[in-house]
């Protein structure tokens, strides 16, 4: 049980079709989720964790979204095999989603009850009383004072960390087994965002619910992961367990993230690390490795080639999409 | 809200005023008295008669004496006589006023049921020939003038095909079914229109909606996609569409005044256009009031119905 492979992705391509040409967002994406464990995934904007997030559940829209290729394997079912029916029965009862800004991803004109005791009565069959009481015990349970005249609320009356909570309470409705949550604290002032970061920890540890967790804040990662995927440019440049990627990242852009948090241990006056350069135009990725350009320790095999992901140290699960591991990869 | 409702109906006085004060100069800047269009060209009348006609016809005083004189009226709830029939005008455009109320609602809800499904589907298949269709048919529905529409409407349906039953209105309480399909012709003219509107503001609207987040938030529930759209997406919409019923009830109002001529419906719009032909100054002055009026009503009902459809509209709140 405790190794139990829950969700696995594998080749994941995702393209949107826009007037300047073919962006491909996620680009041979590939990972694997057990159960009970939160998974990272880590870049910055546009590096495609959200996007490969969103076709788990096939919520890219089309057009101009569209999965090109890979699979989805929910508890050993290719989910792209799936009707848009049988998918639809996944989504919210077995893998829920919790979105960015809890103002904009919660219907302004439906009251806040209503929203969360929808997938309950959806996916359990619950009536409407039924559902309703329950959806006020979910909205004590994550921390709303007052949650029986709460629960009569529209979304606009909370505030946004109650909002927030309130998504959450939706989206553990109804038990899932699997949980994304994309950039769940980003939009939340830095006091709430750890009482947010504390609710989903305990929740998903209390009903060993799997998260994937979904951030551009290394921080977050260190609280909440047990293992992280750095993403740059649509694909996966480096996978590792938590201490692995703080203590012993392999990849120089995961280096370079590291680098540039201040950190307080450090003598002060240095200045801050940063990458130099801007993440690259993905509508046409020039050959060779997309983080060439603004890399360090760039070789001449790396504006030609793109590297695979190489196995570090023989674990499968420690990998890192760089040439300066060739050497290694080839010798084990 | 009750204070709400007290101090938008408060507004009325003001506007009301103003609206007294336009209409009863502007009436007199058409060329031509009520007088002289009585009397016509050929007459000839002694000086003496003349100054009797002119006192009866309430032209012997100057027009501002002649204003305070019919608001101290008003005020007292008194509209005067028609200078042709020499009634009282009030009764007659109140019974004329239900048939135009009618012709009115009739023609919104026509309006509202042809724009409102067709938005929709039109923004479900944005940019397929159907979506295409029913965007150059709206375009046709705005560019074509009501009268013109009625006109073939009566010439089609009526002379040829006798659909429209012509001749004496009846009321939908004495025959509801006589009543509606005498109207259903009149009301499309009318609301044809601003079913283009309401399609077009539909179909801009969902499309706007079915971007946001929570339709994303929707879907990512598990939702059918039935509740998804006319659920979660067309609450969201429909908000712009109830704004512009709201200005629209007016000017379809005002639409029922030429197609009752046109389809010959005994409404306060042909009573108006006579009116206007005569110079009938204190039966247009009235219907103007009694328009005015409606509209000020119309549109707090507006304001009151997109209240009650969005939550983060607190109508106390809202200064004006």
């Amino acid at each position: 049980m405790n190794n139990e492979t829950i969700l696995q992705v594998q080749g994941l391509m995702t393209e949107f079709r826009t007037e300047r040409g073919i962006v491909n967002a996620v680009n041979d994406v590939s990972f694997s989720l057990e159960r009970g464990k939160t998974l990272g995934i880590v870049g910055e904007s546009g590096s495609g964790k959200s996007v490969t997030n969103l076709s788990i559940l096939k919520l890219i829209q089309y057009p101009p979204g569209r999965i090109t290729a890979g699979q989805v394997i929910f508890k050993g079912e290719n989910m792209f095999e799936r009707s848009e029916e049988e998918i639809r029965t996944v989504r919210g009862k077995h893998i829920s989603m919790i979105f960015q800004d809890p103002l904009t991803s919660l219907n302004p004109v439906i009251k806040v009850w209503y929203q969360i005791a929808e997938a309950l009565r959806l996916h359990h069959g619950m009536r409407k009383k039924e559902a309703k009481a329950k959806s006020i015990d979910l909205l004590k349970l994550i921390g709303i004072p007052d949650a029986e005249q709460r629960a009569d609320n529209y979304p606009h009356q909370f505030s946004g960390g109650m909002r927030q909570r309130v998504m959450i309470a939706m989206a553990l409705s109804c038990d899932p087994e699997i949980l994304i949550a994309d950039e769940p604290t980003t939009a939340l002032d830095v006091t709430i965002q750890a009482q947010i970061l504390e609710l989903i920890k305990n929740l998903s540890r209390e009903k060993s619910t799997s998260v994937i967790m979904i951030t551009h804040d290394l921080g977050v990662v260190a609280d909440m992961c047990d293992s992280v995927c750095v993403m740059y440019a649509g694909r996966i440049v480096e996978r590792a367990a938590i201490d692995d990627l703080f203590y012993d990242p392999q990849h120089p852009y995961t280096r370079g993230l590291l680098d540039s948090i201040p950190r307080i241990d450090r003598a002060g006056g240095s200045r801050l690390h940063t990458i130099s350069g801007a993440p690259p135009n993905l509508i046409d990725i020039p050959p060779g490795c997309p983080f060439q350009p603004r890399c360090e320790k760039a070789m001449n095999i790396c504006s030609k080639q793109s590297p695979p992901e190489f196995i570090i140290n023989g674990d499968a699960s420690r990998t890192a999409a760089c040439w300066l591991h060739a050497k290694e990869y080839n010798n084990g | 809200m009750g204070r709400y409702v007290v101090r938008r109906l408060l507004s009325l006085i003001p506007v009301l005023l103003g609206v007294s004060l336009i209409v009863f100069f502007l009436v007199r800047l058409i060329p031509g008295t009520a007088l002289e269009m009585y009397l016509g060209t050929q007459v000839e009348a002694t000086p003496e008669q003349m100054e009797e006609l002119k006192r009866l016809f309430g032209e012997d005083k100057p027009v501002p004496i002649l204003y305070i004189e019919w608001l101290g009226d008003i005020l007292r709830g008194d509209f005067g006589y028609s200078l042709r029939t020499g009634r009282m005008v009030l009764p007659d455009i109140l019974s004329r006023l239900p048939l135009s109320l009618e012709l009115t609602l009739f023609s919104l809800i026509l309006a509202l049921l042809i724009g409102i499904p067709l938005g929709i589907a039109s923004s479900l298949r944005q940019n397929s020939f159907g979506d295409f269709v029913s965007r150059i048919g709206g375009l046709l529905g705005l560019s074509l003038p009501q009268f013109w529409l009625a006109a073939l409407m009566v010439m089609v349906f009526s002379r040829f095909r006798g659909w429209i039953p012509m001749g004496n209105y009846v009321s939908f309480f004495d025959s509801p079914l006589q009543n509606l399909k005498m109207l259903f012709f009149p009301s499309l003219a009318i609301g044809i229109g601003f079913a283009a509107v309401v399609m077009r503001y539909t179909r801009n609207s969902m499309l706007e909606v079915l971007q946001m987040d929570y339709i994303r938030t929707a879907k990512a529930k598990g939702l059918k996609k039935r509740s998804v759209i006319y659920f979660h997406a067309l609450k969201n919409a429909i908000l712009p569409v109830i704004t512009v019923t709201g200005f629209n009830a007016g000017y379809l109002l005002g639409g029922a005044i030429v197609i009752e001529e046109v389809f010959a419906l005994p409404g306060m719009g042909r009573l108006a256009l006579y009116a206007i032909y005569q110079r009938d100054y204190p039966i247009i002055q009235a219907v103007v009031m009694v328009i005015a009026t409606l509209f000020v009503v119309v549109n707090l009902i507006t304001d009151l119905v997109y209240a009650l459809a969005d939550p983060r509209i607190r109508l106390d709140d809202v200064v004006r």
